[in-house]
């Protein structure tokens, strides 16, 4: 189902759009809804997509060996961006996602559109490209920080 | 007291106002006695009530946190009242010409004199920022030279003023500003403000840097005439071009950086700048000074500028006081086979090459320093660098050797953030930088090579990103922990399989 403007209007990109960038991509945004904790996609599926979450959660979650529950990693609420690193490279997921307590509505973006739009020369593409990158780069940051925490403990002696 | 003298009884009770001294985009400058102490004072009167409530109650918090503002180079506040439809604010007098009237009469600050009293002026900006409070306004006539004792001195004015510009648009924004100091307040004022978005302390350091430039070489940066053209200059998609004798000055990228139009890749604070600042050598100030003989059509060109490759700071009669260099044709050519480049043309190739410059590095100096703004990337050119991280009490964790051909820094290039490693040379080296305003202004203009690269650095994050993800899921199964080059994943390779990685997961997870 295609999107309309309730879902633009809640996911922040959009509105750096101009408006043929927003027509554009709309026609390949897909509005799905997904009930609380039915999975959207699971770790090791080939990533043929990402999410823009418009209202509700999505958990990352991995596999914690056999016999035990997936671990969470992280969470994420609107005008978030899930399953971004497939969208790029194409690999298998590196986590099962996951709707939240109280569901979550998504706007999927294929990955085959993606690419199509990028190699066309849109402009959308090109910000996407950006967004997504940037997103990226904060989490590496992010998680640079944290390993950096533990490299401290580690030496000393925590 | 004079008889166009503003009648106000609560000022009439406290102060006797002697004279009209000035008249800038707020309103009148009266030269007042303090009745208690006898004491010569300014006073500022500000007729407009500011549109919005929110202004002016933003306008009494900060008038008050600025009467808290006890710095040397700072003219300090010391009575403020807000009335029904006035306001007035009294600082304290200051004797002395401000930078403006100094830059008319002798055309340029020297550059020593210039980095001492601009530093001082990044002094001030660092310890009110410090507060949260943004000055709104630097511009040359807003920083008085005074003597206050055997040499010279800046002193920073109207701390707590510029609160009621905010939320006005541009084009009133034009015309209070209109009559006297025409154009003079757009002229230095950050693209964002000119929208009529509020201003951020990053307002403060861009136009910090545009005084700068302008007190090294006694243009102004944003030179056009008339509002239009001063609108097109500063909000239009062209980056700040710096003149051709900073171009390949050490203090090229700060500032580049610091007069980033757009504000979230303006990663540089006061503290930064002053740092880069005081760093100059003798040679390194001096050079700070317009060339003599500048390049014929006022275009810098690497042939006119360019030393003989290899030349290196402090190497003998003749060598360059720069180790910052823009890039050779043999530099252009290593760049065909640095993977990040392949993909892209020649042409595209070209243009991202004049977003860098070449950078040469002694043994073991620092290249990054951890915790520092960044913004720019490096491609390594000769030698090696080490990625490390300092640990209080041991020595460095050294987390990945970068050679040849390598990136790094590049997470910065995307999303300017403070380093999170240190980078040092493992001996003599060269690097390739790219310069992050210069590369985000190519991507703001759409440029193809751009995004491809951009691509390509997105690619590579990915990469990094599953390795992280990867090592984490290791650590939850309890697996071995494996060796690995990447920089994130590097850094607890050698971190034993027992550590508390309860507390790594909790730490990875973010709230909400």
């Amino acid at each position: 189902m295609p999107i309309d403007a309730t879902v633009q209007a809640a996911l922040p990109f959009f509105t750096r759009l101009s408006a043929t960038q927003r027509r554009a991509l709309s026609q390949v945004l897909a509005d799905r809804r997904f009930a609380p904790g039915v999975v959207i996609f699971e770790e090791g599926d080939p990533g043929l997509s990402c999410g823009f979450i418009v209202s509700g959660t999505v958990h990352a979650e991995v596999d914690a060996g056999p016999d035990r529950p997936r671990e969470r990693i992280n969470s994420m609420g609107p005008g978030e961006i899930f399953g971004e690193i497939a969208l790029l490279d194409g690999g298998h997921r590196s986590a099962t996602c996951v709707a939240g307590e109280d569901g979550a509505r998504v706007a999927m973006l294929a990955r085959a559109d993606f690419g199509q739009l990028f190699e066309a020369g849109n402009p959308f593409a090109f910000s996407m490209v950006r967004l997504v990158a940037r997103q990226l780069a904060r989490r590496l940051q992010h998680a640079a920080r944290v390993w950096s925490e533990v490299a401290r403990a580690d030496a000393d002696g925590d | 007291m004079v008889t166009d003298a503003p009648v106000d009884p609560t000022l009439d009770a406290r102060y006797s106002v002697e004279e009209e001294i000035g008249r800038g985009g707020y309103g009148a400058v009266y030269r007042a006695r303090q009745r208690a102490t006898g004491q010569y004072v300014a006073v500022k009167m500000v007729p407009e009530q500011p549109r919005h409530a929110r202004a002016w109650e933003r306008f009494g918090r900060e008038a008050r946190l600025c009467g808290a503002l006890h710095h040397p180079h700072i003219v300090r506040l010391i009575d403020a009242h807000q009335g029904e439809a006035t306001a007035w604010l009294v600082f304290e007098w200051v004797p002395g010409r401000d930078l403006a009237q100094v830059l008319a009469r002798e055309g340029r600050l020297e550059p020593a004199a210039a980095v001492r009293l601009m530093g001082q002026v990044l002094d001030a900006l660092a310890a009110a920022h410090a507060l949260g409070i943004v000055h709104r306004d630097i511009k040359p006539a807003n920083i008085m030279i005074a003597r206050t004792g055997a040499r010279q001195n800046a002193q920073v004015l109207d701390f707590g003023i510029g609160t009621l510009a905010e939320g006005r648009d541009t084009l009133e924004f034009a015309r209070i500003t209109g009559t006297g100091d025409a154009l003079g307040t757009p002229a230095y004022a950050a693209p964002e403000q000119l929208r009529g978005e509020a201003a951020t302390q990053r307002a403060d350091i861009y136009a910090w840097a545009l005084t700068f430039v302008e007190c090294v070489t006694g243009e102004r940066v944003i030179s056009a005439r008339t509002m239009p053209h001063v609108l097109l200059q500063q909000l239009g998609p062209q980056p700040i071009e710096l003149p051709p004798s900073l171009r390949v000055h050490r203090l090229a990228p700060v500032l580049r950086r610091a007069l980033h139009k757009d504000p979230s890749r303006r990663a540089v604070t006061a503290e930064s700048l002053l740092r880069a600042l005081d760093s100059l050598g003798p040679a390194e100030i001096a050079a700070l000074a317009p060339q003599p003989k500048p390049p014929t059509d006022g275009v810098w060109s690497e042939a006119t500028l360019a030393p003989p490759t290899g030349s290196r700071s402090g190497e003998g009669p003749g060598a360059s006081a720069e180790p910052w260099q823009p890039l050779t044709a043999d530099d252009r050519a290593f760049l065909v086979r640095v993977p990040l480049m392949r993909r892209l043309t020649p042409t595209e190739r070209d243009r991202i090459a004049e977003a860098m410059h070449r950078r040469a590095l002694e043994a073991d100096e620092v290249l990054v320093e951890l915790g520092e703004d960044g913004v720019d990337a490096f491609i390594v050119r000769k030698g090696e660098l080490t990625l490390e991280l300092p640990l209080e009490g041991h020595e460095p964790r050294v987390v990945a050797r970068m050679g040849p051909g390598t990136v790094v820094g590049e997470v910065c290039l995307v999303e300017p953030a403070p380093r999170t490693l240190r980078i040092r040379a493992a001996g003599p080296a060269e690097v390739l930088v790219i310069d992050g305003p210069r590369f985000g202004a190519l991507c703001d203009a759409d440029d193809p090579g751009v995004h491809k690269l951009m691509r390509f650095i997105a690619l590579t994050l990915c990469d990094r990103l599953r390795q992280t993800t990867g090592r984490l899921q290791s650590a939850l199964r309890g697996d071995a922990p494996s060796a690995s080059a990447d920089t994130v994943t590097g850094l607890v390779a050698p971190i034993a399989t027992d550590r508390p990685w309860d507390r790594l997961k909790r730490l990875f997870v973010r709230s909400g």
